[in-house]
């Protein structure tokens, strides 16, 4: 009776359990407003206007190099070291000991310099005394001046033993220092010269040197760089593959693109005063779905020379080669219609391609360069056939139909197109696997503007559109399972009355705003 | 477990209204015994939400377009709903404070009560209400006016100790009460113009919302009163007594700080820019409050208990005249009640059972029918009332018992 009296209270209670309180509501706002604009596509690239028609100029550097690029000083260390032969004894106070120039050459391979100058750069000085009195030693390095002055140090060292010489060091700045690297002679390449003079204390005792004494000084040139040089630079080879990707074009999975007659030019500029050989191996490109085209020209292949730049240091003026691709004489139009976003470009440069013809007057100045650029130029007078864009974006969103939830939506797509061309927008919606488990498609398209009137406030062309996407109950319901979203719009340029898409040109400032609107039928649950 | 309590706040929620029992009688029978009584009492009422929406609140359900259509057919600018939730239990001594007939508490005995009230009152625009319950989307190319809005809701439970008169009924308790709950707010300006093309949101509002964000069951502690006046008067050789309630008359001081969001601004949103979307914590809290100009303050304050004030005429159980009228008017101390006035009949059916009619104008609704009776079963008494038994817009349910022993 007791369990059956339980049980019926436990009915009574668990039977009364508050259900949910619901109702639903419509939400509509304002989501994402927007005007994209030309420069948001070729942000990296010029236009330019000419008679209401724009061009892109696209231009990409390949390689711009200096002479830091080109020659290298390595850090280098020398040694000058003073010991008599034979003893001398009772030196008087305020003796002095001049030791000889000294030569140290420098290991730069092929090339061989007369003159640089130190750019930034800096030497330690270590000097050691194994004296029993104080020993001034004077460091000099011949050939190496500022505004005529040779570089020169003294340090007075105090007294020190043969087995512990005193030993004094010090960090020099050689920036802006001329280095004269002929030798004594005047006629070496890549040489330094040191000179080490040694006064003992005038206050001091008189002393006796033996050949035991080693009065030395170190000179340790560390991180020296170069703004100028002058000797013969070697026949160094710089070869390269550039690859440059366009990863908008990655997105194009259908249709096709009508250029019209385009130009590329690659500029290959010499700013050294060396003779130049430069040489395209190959241009080519490989699109989204692995056709690769390569560019066909008769300058592609064959070395081309250029000569010196002529002038010097201000007035230095570059010499250079331009190799043009057109419609005339390459196959460039099929080139740019591959749609490729792998472009590769492989090409070599040399120095003193006949060897040392200057006489070791090779020079280098600040700024000089060695560029090799490629630019193209695009009219944006564009043919779109079924042009068809794919992009994939993340979605990672969830509900609880427990709790307050979206039941159902319209997203409302209002647009305004200056552009000449038509697009018919798509939205997938991908599960976790990859694969489409809805899709919705837009109400309409978004019309090109050759479809619209002028506008006499800006004088564009334009058309309104507007465009919805319906979200069903069952595609929010199963929100959670959609991983991705893929959007594909397809682009035509229609002809207004054939409807055939053709080349259209696209205006100067066209722009394309658009105003995208939420409505979300939202259940409240408490 | 959580359905088993939130069943059973429900059920006490029915079984345990109390207090405003039509009507109060002045009854002797007591006279020279102890008393418990148990009162509770439901009371949920408006001017316009319909009972059915109100309902599916208290025991779930859907709130269908019809369900909202017949509450906005009664909505008027500004509307109320008020929700009266209270349960006492209380016990009169039989034994005198004082057995010396010479002094001045020879008849006098000790009260003891304890209870639980919760007292929850908005009023709303009706844009509010139709923002609340359909959205924004007929709102395009209007305003959606808020201004006026204003809520307060308020829980406690005492326990008191006082005195009353065994001749006169008359009585005082002073309460200690704790606090259970707290929350409130309002709009005094507040609109949202949304232009027909759905291009932008405009806002303006000046508003603010406190609530006490304290932990546990006592979020606070404070003090009240009870008084309960009687004196008869003569009109016409007839005898009548006249009753001045007030109950809950006091304040609260909350444990700790009081939360307020306070706003005073204007706001204009109409989508984002695309470079705004790449932004990394746009929707941050701190940088949505800065962006909406609300301000975060916290600060001691004393909360005023929505007390209660009656004054009416009762019916005399003494009287041989089996029917009697009774009247009254009654305040709660709250900015969104309007003061409420009521009549009524009693009659006297049998010895043991009473019974009466009532009607009523004023608190949250407008005018209201009520019935009540009561048995009287050798020292027991039962009574059930309600004093809003035909509206769709409210419903009333008291409950009492009461033994003398």
């Amino acid at each position: 009776m007791k369990r059956a009296f339980l049980c019926c209270v436990l009915f009574a209670i668990f039977s009364c359990t508050k259900k949910e309180t619901a109702w639903n509501i419509d939400l509509e706002a304002p989501l994402v407003h927007d005007s994209l604009t030309l420069s948001n596509w070729v942000n990296d690239s010029t236009m330019t206007q000419s008679n209401g028609e724009i061009q892109v100029d696209l231009t990409r550097t390949l390689l711009n190099i200096g002479l830091a690029d080109l020659i290298q000083i390595p850090d280098t260390s020398v040694v000058q070291l003073f010991s008599p032969v034979f003893t001398l004894n009772n030196i008087p106070p305020g003796s002095t000991f001049v030791n000889t120039i000294e030569e140290h050459a420098f290991d730069l391979n092929d090339v061989l310099l007369k003159n640089i100058r130190v750019k930034d750069g800096r030497v330690k000085v270590k000097v050691f005394n194994p004296l029993g009195t104080k020993v001034t030693f004077k460091v000099q390095l011949p050939g190496v001046t500022q505004n005529g002055v040779v570089f020169e140090h003294s340090y007075s060292v105090e007294a020190g033993t043969i087995a512990n010489p005193t030993v004094q060091e010090e960090w020099l700045d050689l920036s802006n220092y001329q280095i004269d690297l002929r030798g004594q002679s005047g006629l070496e390449f890549n040489v330094l010269q040191t000179k080490l003079t040694l006064s003992t204390d005038p206050n001091g005792p008189a002393i006796s040197i033996s050949s035991a004494y080693d009065f030395k000084f170190e000179a340790s040139l560390s991180e020296i760089k170069i703004d100028y040089a002058k000797g013969y630079f070697g026949s160094k080879t710089i070869a390269d593959t550039s690859v440059f990707q366009l990863n908008f074009m990655n997105n194009i999975v259908d249709g096709n693109l009508d250029l019209p007659e385009s130009a590329l030019q690659i500029k290959i500029e010499n700013g050294l005063k060396v003779p130049l050989r430069g040489q395209l191996h190959y241009v080519k490109n490989t699109n989204q779905l692995g056709n690769t085209v390569s560019l066909t020209a008769p300058t592609i292949g064959p070395s081309v020379f250029i000569s010196p730049a002529i002038g010097s240091w201000s007035s230095l003026q570059s010499n250079f080669i331009q190799l043009d691709f057109d419609g005339t004489n390459s196959n460039l139009e099929s080139y740019l219609e591959n749609l490729g976003n792998t472009n590769e470009v492989a090409y070599e440069v040399q120095l003193n391609p006949w060897g040392n013809t200057s006489a070791g007057n090779d020079e280098v100045f600040p700024n000089s360069r060695i560029k090799v650029t490629a630019s193209a130029q695009l009219p944006l007078k564009l043919g779109l056939n079924g042009l068809t864009l794919r992009d994939t974006f993340d979605l990672n969103m969830s509900q609880n139909q427990e709790n307050t939830h979206v039941e159902s939506g319209v997203a409302s797509l209002d647009v305004v197109n200056a552009f000449p061309f038509s697009c018919d927008p798509l939205l997938y919606f991908l599960n976790e696997n990859g694969q489409i488990i809805y899709s919705v498609v837009g109400t309409s398209q978004i019309s090109s503007c050759e479809m619209g009137a002028f506008d006499p406030v800006d004088g564009l062309k334009k058309q309104h559109s507007h465009i919805e996407f319906v979200l069903t109950k069952e595609l929010v319901k199963d929100i959670a399972q959609i991983k991705k979203v893929m959007v594909e719009a397809r682009f035509d340029s229609p002809n207004v009355s054939t409807g055939l898409s053709e080349p259209k040109q696209v205006q100067a400032h066209a722009f394309l705003s658009f105003k995208l609107r939420m409505k979300l039928n939202t259940k409240i649950v408490l | 477990m959580k359905n088993f309590l939130s069943v059973m706040v429900l059920l006490l929620s029915y079984s345990s209204f109390s207090q405003h029992f039509l009507p109060i009688v002045q009854d002797t029978s007591g006279k020279n015994r102890g008393v418990i009584a148990f009162s509770s009492n439901g009371d949920y009422a408006s001017n316009a939400l319909g009972k059915d929406i109100v309902k599916s609140f208290f025991y779930g359900g859907y709130i269908d377009q019809e369900m909202k259509n017949n509450s906005i057919q009664r909505l008027q600018n500004i509307n109320q709903f008020g929700l009266d939730m209270n349960a006492e239990l209380v016990y009169r001594s039989k034994s005198n404070v004082s057995k010396n007939e010479n002094k001045p508490f020879y008849s006098t005995g000790m009260i003891f009560q304890a209870g639980f009230h919760s007292f929850s009152s908005v009023l709303f625009s009706k844009d509010a209400f139709r923002y609340v319950f359909e959205g924004n989307s007929l709102f395009l190319g209007d305003t959606a006016d808020f201004s006026g809005t204003r809520f307060q809701s308020l829980a406690y439970s005492k326990i008191g100790f006082g005195f009353f008169n065994r001749n006169t009924n008359n009585s005082i308790v002073l309460n200690v009460l704790s606090l259970n709950n707290y929350s409130s707010g309002g709009i005094s300006t507040g609109t949202i113009v949304q232009n027909v093309q759905n291009d932008s949101i405009s806002l303006t509002y000046d508003g603010g919302f406190s609530f006490g964000n304290q932990s546990g069951f006592s979020k606070g502690l404070g003090l009240s009163f009870d008084v309960d006046y009687r004196f008869k008067t003569m009109e016409n050789d007839r005898a009548m007594t006249f009753q001045f309630l007030a109950k809950n008359i006091g304040f609260i001081l909350p444990n700790g700080n009081v939360t307020t969001y306070q706003a005073d601004s204007n706001f204009t949103y109409s989508g984002f820019h695309l470079d705004q979307l790449t932004q990394q914590h746009l929707l941050h809290t701190d940088r949505l409050m800065d962006t909406l100009g609300i301000e975060k303050t916290t600060r001691k304050t004393t909360l005023l208990v929505p007390g209660f004030i009656q004054f009416s005429k009762l019916v005399d159980m003494t009287s041989p005249k089996r029917i009697q009228s009774f009247y009254g008017a009654r305040m709660f101390l709250s900015k969104n009640y309007i003061p409420f006035f009521f009549v009524g009949a009693h009659g006297r059916v049998t010895k043991k059972w009473s019974t009466g009619i009532s009607a009523s104008y004023g608190g949250f609704s407008q005018l209201k029918w009520g019935m009540y009776s009561s048995f009287q079963i050798n020292r027991w008494n039962v009574g059930v009332a309600s004093e809003n038994l035909l509206s769709k817009t409210g419903e009333s349910i008291i409950i009492q018992v009461k033994c003398a022993f």
